[in-house]
């Protein structure tokens, strides 16, 4: 029974929010309504009943505490204005706000999140549980932590992780064509070097489904930097840090260079709208068979692969996709495979919420390791899974595809953080441009990392009074160590 | 009142006694009447530019984690100022903002009275090929901008049609996408300036046009010395209008390109929104905001003072 696996006791970190709470409201201290800004494509996972015959995660909460969740949708691209609106202008709308975790810097520095190291202190959830949380230790707090405090909630997943089109791959025909022009064996890659060479292969090439376009990886403003730092963290041993200990960036240094040279002419394999895609356009191009890997959010699969509840398959490429480890660099015999977070919805507390600490409470019930397995299995929104406990429920198997649950923990445990840090917009806006200059041949890349290197030095120093280099810092304890045998 | 029977001199007669009193009242009265209006306009206009002011001589941005009136904490005089005069990105927006406008508007202007112009005289469906040519100006900029947006794909119609390659690209060209955006802003408002054009020439008197027509003025001479001259104002107009509008663009490029590849379709209204809310820099949007602002008071008091000048 399914509803077996989701329960919980006053010994677990669901039932001690709900302990909390009661308690909250014995001594008057709660709310009667939490007001939540989320991510439009998200609410459904909270307020849809699932699975068949159950309550939402909604319902069981108000039950349970009797305290009414009011959620206000916002689209994902404009939420952080809204976010940023409401903490400038004071209006107070909100107790929670969510946004993408790359926003966690701004929004401490800007004074509009609560600092909840005490309350994790008080309450103990389960985020980094041994067998069921995070599936590192350096993964909890690059999740949940912002200069070493707690201040944020995962919701998400948002780890790139790669798909290919298995079903292609293993075709006899395509094998040999493979082996004829490039003398190698045709097998999922462990290297960039090797995705490359893929990539420029299959460009041009019509095995039955229309003319293909090797690299399926984002390159469009905005959702292309995160192909860029996957790529970026894998160029020196273990890891290749954005930032020197000092806060000096690496953009335009040797390796820097190197990573920007690969990244742009990688996109001489890309579908040629590839520059105005969104993830959603991304997808497309797998399901209907135009590209034969991506790195890319894990929905992919949940939206395209299998089969849809009246019978037909939900796309194309249903029945043809696998997914691998993420590929790196070899350094000797080991490879340092790396994916980076990027996006992924994450919750704050409104620094303007009259009572943080119930609110705390709710957002410990709602992503801790029983409800967000829930959750995550529910089809009804983008809430991806990242908790060990998710990987081992069946119905996560069944949204997700069995071949996953194996792939995004392992690709979880290799992913560096993005740039997450006070000015982290700017700081991304900067980079992104310049890539994209250099994508489109305005400039070289060699000017194109020297002026972004120039316009990040400009930030990290407008930034240096609110503490960026101290979460530079704080930062690199983030990142895994963990490499492979080559 | 004046009276000027016995001295010569011009002297004014001034209500006296009981009607002082009144018209004081009045005139209080009225005062007191107009005087919340009067804050709530001053409020409006004032305090805004007054903010704008104090914010562009700071370094203050959301990020700070002090409200915006405690911005004196992070003063810094005329940084702001100093670096808008070279910021390369801020003139370059400027220079596009203007590229738009000279292509955009003159194409809209002849497309616009070349159309105006077949309009004048009756023909069979008429008012249909009227209804059919206003209707892209009636359709939101921003749905306008998802339309050129698909039709410019490398896969879409355009290269359909024209017989080329997916991988001509459009959008994410260098020069074509600010062709794109051009395109598709005079595809959207040329029905304007038509529209404008079409009612200065249905204003203009058809028994001059007759009466010339008559004295042998042929269809060039009749519309370069009646229909132009007396529709001056109402081209001024529309003019004005759409190099105002097109200042603004913002939805149509935010939508096809937001701004890209790279900055290459970059206005100033797209520079400045992701200045606001991406980099979350308001104290330099505020300085630009309040020097563009100069400026163009600067340039529209000049004009209007030309203007004065011309009608004597």
């Amino acid at each position: 029974m399914p509803a077996e696996r989701f329960q919980y006791n006053n010994t677990m970190s669901e039932g001690r929010a709900i302990e909390g709470i009661k308690a909250l409201q014995a001594a008057g201290n709660a709310p009667a309504k939490i007001s939540m800004l989320l991510t439009d494509g998200a609410i459904g996972q909270i307020t849809n009943p699932f699975p068949e015959g159950a309550p939402s995660a909604k319902e069981v909460w108000e039950r349970e505490t009797g305290i009414e969740i009011d959620i206000i949708g916002a689209p994902a691209e404009d939420i952080f204005k809204k976010v940023m609106q409401d903490v400038t202008t004071g209006g107070g709308t909100f107790d929670i706000y969510t946004g993408p975790w790359n926003s966690t810097g701004d929004l401490v520095s800007s004074g509009g999140a609560v600092n909840c190291s005490d309350f994790v202190a008080k309450y103990q959830p389960d985020w980094g549980a041994p067998e069921r949380g995070t599936t590192t230790p350096e993964n909890e707090k690059l999740l949940y932590t912002y200069a070493g405090d707690y201040y944020s909630f995962s919701l998400d997943g948002d780890y790139q992780t790669w798909f290919y089109l298995k079903g292609l791959y293993e075709d006899p025909r395509v094998q040999e064509a493979f082996l004829t022009e490039t003398g190698a064996e045709l097998k999922t890659p462990d290297t960039w070097e090797e995705v490359d060479r893929i990539s420029k292969f299959f460009t041009g090439k019509d095995f039955g489904n229309g003319p293909m376009y090797g690299n399926g990886n984002l390159m469009s403003p905005f959702w292309g930097l995160a192909t860029f730092y996957a790529r970026f963290a894998s160029m020196d041993f273990p890891n290749f840090f954005f930032f020197n200990e000092d806060g000096s960036p690496n953009l335009n240094s040797e390796l820097g260079l190197q990573c920007a040279e690969e990244h742009v002419r990688s996109f001489e394999w890309s579908p040629p709208d590839a520059l105005t895609f969104t993830w959603a356009e991304a997808y497309a191009t797998m399901w209907n068979l135009q590209i034969p890997h991506t790195a890319i959010y894990t929905n992919l699969v949940k939206f395209g692969d299998g089969f849809n509840p009246d019978g037909t398959p939900k796309s194309k490429a249903t029945g043809m996709i696998g997914s691998h480890l993420p590929v790196g660099r070899r350094f000797g015999d080991q490879i340092n495979r790396r994916s980076v977070l990027y996006y992924s919805i994450t919750a704050w507390i409104s620094s303007q919420s009259k009572h943080p600490e119930a609110v705390y409470l709710f957002l410990q019930w709602l992503s801790s390791t029983r409800t967000y397995t829930w959750m995550a299995g529910n089809p009804g929104g983008y809430f991806d899974p990242f908790q060990q406990a998710n990987f081992k429920e069946p119905l996560v198997a069944q949204s997700y595809q069995p071949y996953s649950m194996e792939t995004i923990p392992a690709t979880i445990a290799r992913s560096v953080p993005s740039i997450n840090f006070a000015g982290q917009t700017a700081l991304d806006n900067a980079l992104d441009e310049e890539l994209q200059a250099a994508i489109t041949g305005q400039k070289s890349v060699r000017d194109a990392m020297d002026a972004a290197q120039g316009k990040w030095e400009k930030i990290i120093k407008r930034q240096a009074r609110n503490g960026i280099v101290e979460a530079i810092q704080a930062s690199r304890a983030t990142w895994p160590t963990l490499v492979d045998p080559a | 009142m004046t009276d000027q029977a016995h001295t010569g001199a011009t002297r004014t007669i001034r209500p006296q006694g009981y009607w002082v009193g009144v018209a004081r009242d009045g005139q209080k009265m009225g005062f007191w009447f107009i005087l919340p209006t009067f804050l709530l306009l001053l409020f409006i206009v004032i305090f805004p530019f007054f903010m704008q002011l104090y914010l562009s001589v700071t370094w203050w941005t959301p990020l700070e984690g002090i409200p915006w009136y405690s911005a004196w904490e992070v003063f810094s005089w005329f940084d702001n100022y100093l670096t808008l005069a070279t910021d390369p990105r801020l003139w370059g927006a400027l220079w596009r903002t203007a590229l738009i406008m000279i292509v955009a508007v003159p194409a809209q202007f002849f497309l616009g009275m070349a159309l105006a112009y077949l309009f004048i005289d009756q023909f069979p469906g008429r008012k249909l090929f009227y209804s059919i040519l206003l209707t892209p100006m009636m359709i939101v900029p921003a749905v306008v901008g998802l339309m050129f947006f698909l039709l410019f794909q490398g896969t879409g119609p355009v290269n359909a049609h024209l017989g080329l390659p997916a991988d001509f690209s459009w959008l994410t060209d260098v020069n074509r996408a600010m062709i794109s955006v051009i395109i598709a802003d005079i595809w959207q408002w040329t029905p304007l300036m038509f529209l404008i054009l079409l009612a200065g020439m249905l204003g203009v008197p058809s028994d001059q046009l007759l009466a010339a027509r008559l004295l042998g003025g042929s269809n060039w001479q009749n519309f370069v010395k009646i229909i132009l001259p007396r529709m001056k104002t109402v081209i001024i107009i529309a003019l004005v209008l759409r190099t105002v509008e097109c200042f603004k663009i913002f939805d149509l490029i935010y939508i096809m390109t937001k701004g890209g590849p790279g900055v290459q379709t970059e206005t100033i209204s797209v520079f400045l929104y992701k200045q606001t809310f991406g980099d979350l820099e308001w104290s330099y949007v505020a300085a630009i905001g309040l020097t563009i602002l100069i400026v163009l008071s600067v340039i529209a008091a000049k004009g209007l003072a030309y203007m004065a000048r011309k009608q004597g």
